[in-house]
């Protein structure tokens, strides 16, 4: 079930990004789950960087922090040779 | 290769193998990973054929695994069986409380029993070892009703030992990553049913083709969240990777994508 953030809420989770050079459009939760709509999939940062922003934001009932990958997914070849 | 073992290592091996060849003839419940591949190894320098190694087959058994576990027995050289059954015919199975496991182990190792009793075998073997102790495993109890014969619990050896010991006896499946059941991957309270074992075992399968050797995909209501252990997330964070784990999981028949930032942990729908 998906809980629709406050506007300060999301404001403060997309600060909080920021300050850990993630740049989001916005964010939503649903039940233990808080998933991070990235602007870019170009230039992320690191994934010491992720976790150590999942940490901040985890707690408070949120067990997991994720990023939304379906929203960019359209914007190249998702068959790409990946080997 | 092979490595040496320090003489304490060396020691419990040697007292397993005694003890099996006490037993003559046995099962080991055999699941291809390195638990139930390194009790295999020494039940076959043991009792030769008078050890079968045998995969009990259902719902929640991943096909990839079933392919691994026939070429790592065969490594090994000891008998392998196969014994199907179905998880999903038990309510309380299918219910997924946090007891799920002791249902599906009670079935399963009820099941090896009977395929030990058809072929003249009273010892079952599991490859539960020191390690799982410390873990959230009612399967454990089931294991303890039903007197299944535990070697690497009865001889405190935990799980980094487990891999130096098989990696000693030459089992190919020393370093292989932990593979735990398909139904691990839905929460608690949410119904293991035939459609979401498929499209998690769609959705892995996507990611060991891209390459990944330690992953799980979690159902959350049709949310596919993906744990890349740590060693690999950074391999997974290019814009291309991530657009093909979401379009592939989506084909799967996942309705949303997401990548969990911590990674891969064991257990991580267990109770907080």
């Amino acid at each position: 079930m998906s809980t629709t953030l406050s506007q300060d809420e999301l404001e403060h989770i997309k600060a909080t990004c920021a300050e850990h050079g993630l740049k989001i459009t916005h964010a939503r939760r649903k039940g233990v789950m808080l998933e991070l709509q990235p602007a870019s999939l170009d230039a992320l940062p690191s994934a010491q960087t992720l976790r150590s922003l999942a940490d901040v934001l985890g707690g408070d009932g949120i067990r997991y922090v994720t990023l939304g990958l379906d929203e960019l997914s359209t914007q190249g070849d998702g068959d790409a040779d990946l080997t | 290769m092979q490595t040496s073992l320090d003489p304490q290592m060396h020691a419990k091996i040697d007292a397993i193998v005694e003890q099996m060849r006490g037993f003559g003839r046995m099962v080991v419940a055999f699941s291809g990973g390195v638990d139930s591949s390194l009790v295999a190894a020494l039940a076959f320098r043991a009792l030769g054929d008078e050890a079968v190694a045998v995969t009990a087959v259902s719902e929640t058994l991943a096909s990839l695994e079933l392919e691994d576990a026939r070429q790592i027995a065969a490594q090994i050289g000891i008998r392998h069986e196969l014994v199907s059954f179905s998880e999903l015919e038990d309510e309380d199975f299918r219910a997924n409380t946090s007891a799920r496991c002791f249902f599906c182990q009670s079935m399963r190792f009820s099941q090896l029993q009977a395929m030990g009793q058809r072929l003249g075998v009273e010892v079952v073997a599991s490859g539960s070892n020191l390690s799982d102790l410390g873990d959230h495993r009612p399967g454990l109890e089931a294991m303890r009703q039903l007197h299944i014969y535990q070697p690497l619990l009865e001889h405190e050896i935990d799980k980094s030992q487990v891999r130096i010991m098989a990696r000693a006896l030459g089992v190919s499946a020393w370093d292989k990553p932990a593979k735990a059941c398909l139904s691990s991957r839905i929460p608690y309270g949410t119904e293991v049913t035939h459609d979401r074992l498929r499209r998690i075992e769609r959705a892995e399968e996507a990611l060991h083709h891209m390459g990944f050797e330690q992953y799980r995909v979690r159902d959350h209501g049709g949310t596919a969240r993906v744990e890349i252990s740590t060693d690999e997330i950074e391999q997974a964070l290019t814009p291309e990777r991530l657009r093909a784990m979401s379009q592939r999981l989506r084909q799967a028949g996942f309705e949303r994508v997401s990548l969990d930032m911590v990674g891969y942990r064991s257990g991580s729908l267990n109770p907080a």
